[in-house]
């Protein structure tokens, strides 16, 4: 993201169409850009039904406000903060946390190196592990608080630097790195009975 | 490297391993017309709601000098409503001539006695003749009242 903002913005032509009306350019933002804040707010909800409805309201009010924005940061960086606080006073707002309900794994994981490296076991053994893999970090994921949330998924998950994670909260860039800091601590107490079984 | 930072790096290499949590590529092929479809909606609602002003106001145009009958006549007509309601809810005062000082609560009827000035060719009246009565043999505009 920091590097889009060094280099012209990448966006800036599908941008300056969209603002002069043209609905095919502001469709392609949209087909760019939702895989990446879909991923955003369902790691933020665990609930699909839910980052169905805000990923809609965030591209929504996208392009009611498009004409409004002014180049200062690249396009993605954003929408991005658009999605991030409508998610979050989402969250402040919901009464109930919701059960989970959540995606299936894309297939490919199988084939990532990372995974294998991590269960470094025979294939039947994965599958199993897979899923239990999925529920417990996701659960572990839950006992965070949104703020802390946002920072693992941002940082961890999605790779968004420490300095646009700043920028994206409106918080200094120490406060980034030390809720990284507490909620890995939170996360490899929840996880850690689960690691030493399984690997 | 110390047991923290395997640890802290383990925990990394899981957490990246949810960008395979995707709902796949139909999803967001039907994302697209599912938020075309809403944009659709918006837009109507919102151009239903302009055209709406725009008639008003052209409306208001149309009617010329006039115009500000509307809202005076309007205004006018609410103040009547309000002080013909609130007058007809409040009680009668005890200053009001019909109530009756000697019984409160009660209204009485006046007769008011008409000093009407002679007619020159009227008839003398016998004294018997109570004041204010016009016999019917009397001729002038008196009687035909």
């Amino acid at each position: 993201m920091s590097e889009n903002r060094r280099k012209t913005d990448p966006d800036k032509d599908l941008v300056a169409r969209a603002q002069k009306g043209e609905t095919a350019a502001f469709d392609e933002l949209v087909v760019k850009y939702s895989p990446k804040l879909y991923g955003l707010i369902y790691h933020m909800t665990s609930n699909r039904e839910d980052t169905n409805d805000l990923l809609q309201d965030v591209f929504a009010k996208a392009y009611r406000s498009i004409k409004r924005f002014k180049g200062k940061s690249s396009f993605y960086t954003w929408i991005y903060a658009i999605a991030t606080n409508m998610t979050l006073n989402f969250l402040k707002k919901r009464n109930r946390r919701r059960g989970m309900s959540l995606d299936d794994m894309d297939s490919a994981i199988e084939r990532d190196e990372e995974f294998i490296e991590i269960t470094s076991t025979s294939d039947p053994v994965r599958e199993t592990y897979l899923g239990e893999l999925q529920l417990k970090l996701n659960e572990a994921m839950q006992t965070l608080s949104d703020n802390h949330r946002a920072v693992v998924i941002m940082y961890d998950i999605q790779g968004v630097p420490h300095t646009e994670i700043a920028k994206i909260l409106k918080v200094s860039e120490g406060t980034v790195r030390s809720r990284l800091f507490y909620a890995h601590r939170q996360l490899q107490t929840q996880l850690g009975e689960f690691w030493n079984q399984k690997t | 490297m110390s047991k923290d930072n395997q640890n802290d790096e383990k925990l990394q290499k899981l957490l990246k391993l949810k960008n395979y949590e995707t709902p796949g590529d139909e999803y967001f092929e039907d994302f697209l017309v599912d938020l075309k479809e809403r944009q659709r909606r918006d837009a109507m609602q919102a151009s239903s709601l302009l055209t709406l002003r725009d008639r008003m106001a052209q409306w208001f145009q149309e009617l010329g000098p006039e115009r500000w009958a509307v809202p005076a006549g309007s205004m006018a007509a609410v103040a009547i409503t309000f002080f013909a309601i609130s007058s007809r809810n409040q009680p009668l005062s005890e200053d009001s001539p019909i109530v009756s000082q000697d019984h409160p609560g009660k209204t009485e009827t006046h007769v008011f006695e008409l000093q009407l000035p002679k007619p020159q060719n009227s008839p003398v009246q016998p004294a018997s003749t109570p004041a204010g009565y016009v016999p019917a043999s009397s001729v002038g505009y008196l009687r035909e009242l």
